[in-house]
């Protein structure tokens, strides 16, 4: 234990959340390694927490509720960032200056150990869905569609963004590699059942994929993937997963 | 503090296996607790900040902290309705700090919410709130102000002392007598529900 004065005295301050940042870590960094004062600050918030209870409820806005599933959704079809084991590995100029950065910042007593850490490991997770996010984040239409066959547990969540100038764009999962030579074709179907390529491209190997389609989806009726061999031309590869997307009128 | 998820119905998923899911990347356990505790963390969020877009977005953030850190939940620590409020709580007043021009006026008293909303699950959950907010209401109101202003108006212990023009010794015996009686009636309260579900 690195730190054997106890924070009793302080342990309502800590409670409420009525101790500027700089304490707050500090008081948070003593519970961490002191069992006395983690379980007084437990019943501490036990009483705390219960606080809101008194509070009148208020409507809550709809879109709240889809706007957090979207959002996780998103980082869900995103892989995490891989761990890296190595030390060496620590050594990447992004962890380097989140270090220096984490450092200055404690340093000066400006922001609580405990926000700098989860914001090191929240950047580098920004960085891997943050473009998928933001796309989400648009709102829009979304359609699933589930691999069939042999391809089942693959899929696929076509989203057609509200926002007039951003592409349609589908985050795969799971999709299996093709074999040398072959390639995912992306098709948009019309109501009469003509065919349009809409993308050509190659499984990445990672568990989610994003692929965005040159074309926008306003006026076809479906959505399909197809392994070809082909680049061009009609589809002749088997049916890997497709949808249906119904269009508002 | 009695878990609520303790008093659902049987069918329903607890709160720690939805925690359990959540780690698992389950965006229908996500949904589950939003609905279990979105009002409630919306309230308290709306309450420190007084405005519906930053409420929101404490919300929406909060909620996609505990999806992303469901792994480092402990239930020895408090339970998930506790946990999930502490972040939200934690994020809006690291907001309302970042303002230094608006703060939101001592706490209104407590309205009843509407009883076409009192299903069973509510109205023993508002047991439980009704003791809180009983308890506090008993408080000297010295001891009321200083709690509601540091709980929901984000004020530090240091801030309460200037603007309530007393010692900071004063301010943290006041803030320590008034949850320490805040305790004793959550505790007498889960005593009688014990007794109850012992009958």
């Amino acid at each position: 234990m690195s730190d054997m004065t106890h924070v009793t005295d302080e342990l309502e301050l800590f409670a409420l959340d009525a101790l500027p940042a700089s304490d707050r870590a500090r008081i948070a960094a003593h519970l961490a390694e002191c069992p006395a004062c983690r379980e007084q600050a437990r019943l501490l918030d036990e009483v705390a927490v219960a606080l809101p209870g008194t509070l009148p409820e208020r409507a809550v806005p709809t879109r709240l509720r889809a706007r957090i599933l979207a959002t996780a959704g998103a980082e869900r079809a995103v892989p995490r960032p891989r761990r890296r084991t190595a030390w060496a590995s620590w050594l990447s100029p992004a962890r380097v200056a989140i270090a220096v950065l984490a450092i200055a910042v404690v340093v000066l007593g400006a922001v609580d150990a405990a926000t700098m850490r989860e914001l090191a490991v929240t950047r580098a997770e920004r960085d891997a869905y943050a473009d998928t996010a933001v796309r989400f984040s648009h709102g829009g239409q979304t359609w699933y569609m589930a691999g069939r066959d042999q391809w089942a547990g693959s899929g696929g969540t076509l989203v057609a963004p509200s926002k007039p100038d951003a592409a349609a764009f589908i985050v795969f999962h799971d999709l299996r590699p093709v074999t040398s030579g072959a390639v995912y074709t992306l098709w948009l179907v019309d109501a009469d059942g003509r065919w349009m390529r809409a993308a050509n491209f190659m499984p990445n190997g990672e568990v989610a994929q994003t692929v965005t389609l040159d074309t926008p989806v306003q006026g076809f009726a479906q959505c399909a993937l197809t392994i070809e061999l082909q680049r061009e031309g009609k589809r002749a590869g088997p049916l890997v997963m497709q949808s249906r997307i119904s269009q508002p009128q | 503090m009695a878990d609520h998820a303790s008093r659902r119905d049987a069918n329903q998923p607890t709160d720690d296996a939805l925690i359990g899911a959540l780690a698992g990347r389950d965006l229908t356990a996500l949904a589950v607790l939003y609905d279990r505790y979105g009002r409630v963390a919306y309230a308290l969020a709306y309450r420190i900040l007084g405005e519906p877009e930053a409420a929101e977005d404490v919300v929406h953030d909060g909620f996609l902290s505990a999806w992303r850190g469901a792994g480092s939940y402990r239930s020895e620590r408090g339970n998930v309705r506790g946990w999930l409020l502490s972040i939200v709580h934690h994020r809006a007043v690291d907001v309302l700090r970042r303002k230094t021009t608006f703060r939101p006026a001592p706490l209104e008293v407590a309205e009843q919410r509407p009883a076409d909303e009192d299903t069973a699950e509510e109205a023993t959950r508002n047991v439980e709130h009704a003791t809180v907010r009983a308890a506090l209401e008993a408080l000297p109101q010295a001891q009321r102000r200083t709690i509601e202003l540091a709980y929901f108006g984000g004020y530090t212990h240091v801030e309460l002392a200037e603007i309530m023009g007393v010692p900071l010794g004063t301010v943290k015996g006041r803030m320590r007598i008034g949850l320490q009686k805040l305790r004793r009636a959550l505790d007498r309260e889960h005593r009688v529900e014990r007794t109850e579900t012992l009958r």
